[in-house]
């Protein structure tokens, strides 16, 4: 009889100790660093009134190798994104030409071990929901989330990291895989869903997988650069950095987009500081002009838009409003 | 059954613009319903086939060019013969309607996530280009940042 209440604790605690909420997110960590998989996911983008949807195929060795090709949408059907040796590469094989992409983009075991440091820092909150199925597996299913803020504010207190409001994770009960992912910038709306929609374990992954073939070329990606002096040589208009920078705020991305019809540049630079992110945006402007403001205004970002002579700029991030001001203000002509 | 709703997707299902549980729906009707499935199969040729055609871009300036050549060509010869005056109005029509016509042709083309065509609507587009920067970011696949900084479309 005590054997068997030692037994049955044992097993309670084990059992226990596995519903934890920061253990399922260390097994979908050590899952997603380590296992062979392959399969097909889609991902929506929603933001505004915009919906996008991406379907892709995809094979993975752990954290050190993915191939992804692109299913949808059809006009980029065929791409191909190939990770190896903590390289992405854009790869399109109709033009047999390769574009070198950015270092930091996302994936899904970093993500993971960066949501587990907040857990456990107390930064963020995990909690169990409902367990669930996913493509007829079961899945453990764990809400990250930022705390709650208190009434009234507006921006997040200066501890709480760069966060969005919840992500919740379908974590396959058997091999820790993520099956389905949401997360949201703000509370009850997501914006960006995954879901696995063909799952394939321990597949044959042959090295050439996530090789490029021979005679391709590598050149930089358009549209994205390593600084604002590398943009620059793209736009023909002075780009103006900001002489005023909130503390801790980092350079994070210099994009230049092209807008139609006339490709006239329009410049985005994004900033990160430890607890909020904003994008300043220039594009030349001729002929009238009013900045207006914007339809749609988030409670969680501040913006604000100018013209100044023949530019208009633009400040949007989830920045107290004074910050903002005193960015745009170094912004000006006089204070260049 | 209602296959109004259901032809009015296909379009939409072809340039990867429905949701996952539109598509499933779609999915599960195509299957039930020969009708349909028969005009998704023609879309999807005809589809095709538009995609196999060369693109070419407008030069730039175009719509600009044409006018200055018509304003140069009036100033010129002030006394229009009448036919022309009548021709010049449906021709001038016809330039609006293909300047209109293009420019909404690269708008879709480079989607929501790729500025604006008229100032006015820049703050808009600004926001939500920021907003895109924030979400994919916490992304687990990489594609949707390369998205954003690609254009979704080509």
């Amino acid at each position: 009889m005590r054997a068997f209440l030692l037994g049955w604790a044992l097993v309670w605690a084990m059992g226990g100790a596995q519903e934890r909420p920061i253990q399922w997110l260390q097994r979908a960590q050590q899952a997603e660093s380590s296992l062979a998989v392959a399969g097909v996911r889609v991902t929506e983008l929603q933001v505004g009134r915009s919906v996008r949807r991406l379907e892709e195929r995809f094979w993975r060795q752990g954290a050190r190798a993915e191939r992804i090709e692109i299913l949808a949408p059809p006009e980029r059907r065929g791409e191909v994104l190939l990770f190896r040796g903590g390289r992405w590469v854009a790869f399109r094989p109709d033009a047999k030409e390769a574009f070198e992409l950015p270092d930091n983009l996302p994936q899904g075991a970093p993500l993971i071990q960066k949501a587990i440091e907040l857990t456990q820092a107390g930064v963020l909150q995990a909690e169990l929901l409902p367990e669930s199925t996913q493509l007829g597996r079961d899945c453990a299913v764990v809400r990250l989330s930022r705390p709650r803020l208190p009434q009234g504010r507006s921006s997040p207190p200066s501890k709480v990291p760069h966060f969005p409001a919840s992500i919740s994770l379908w974590i396959d009960k058997e091999t820790g895989l993520i099956l389905r992912y949401e997360t949201s910038m703000h509370r009850n709306a997501p914006v960006l869903r995954m879901e696995m929609t063909r799952l394939e374990l321990n597949p044959r992954l042959s090295p050439d997988l996530f090789t490029l073939p021979q005679g391709v070329v590598v050149r930089p990606l358009g549209g994205e650069y390593k600084s604002v002096e590398e943009a620059q040589r793209d736009v023909s208009f002075p780009i103006r950095v900001p002489s005023y920078l909130p503390t801790g705020a980092k350079l994070e991305r210099v994009l230049v987009r092209r807008r139609p019809p006339d490709n006239a540049p329009i410049v985005i630079l994004l900033y990160q500081t430890p607890n909020a992110r904003f994008s300043v945006f220039q594009a030349r402007q001729k002929g009238e002009f009013d900045p207006q403001r914007p339809g749609r205004r988030p409670d969680r970002l501040n913006m604000r838009f100018w013209r100044d002579g023949d530019y208009s700029f633009g400040i949007v991030g989830n920045l107290p409003r004074a910050e903002i001001e005193k960015i745009a203000a170094s912004l000006s002509r006089s204070a260049l | 059954m209602n296959c109004t709703r259901y032809e009015r997707w296909l379009w939409d299902d072809l340039e990867g613009r429905l949701s996952v549980a539109q598509a499933q729906e779609l999915r599960q009707h195509l299957q039930a319903c020969p009708h349909c499935q028969r005009r998704w199969e023609a879309a999807q040729v005809t589809y095709q086939a538009l995609r196999t055609l060369p693109r070419r871009r407008a030069p730039e300036h175009l719509t600009q060019q044409v006018w200055a050549r018509v304003q140069e060509a009036s100033a010129r010869k002030p006394a229009f013969a009448w036919w022309k005056r009548v021709a010049l109005a449906p021709a001038l029509g016809v330039l609006a309607a293909a300047a209109w016509w293009g420019w909404l042709a690269v708008n879709s083309e480079h989607g929501g996530v790729s500025g604006t065509a008229t100032a006015s609507q820049n703050a808009d587009n600004w926001v939500e280009i920021h907003e895109q920067l924030e979400v994919a970011d916490w992304s687990p696949t990489p594609t949707p940042s390369y998205f954003i900084t690609t254009g979704y479309t080509r």
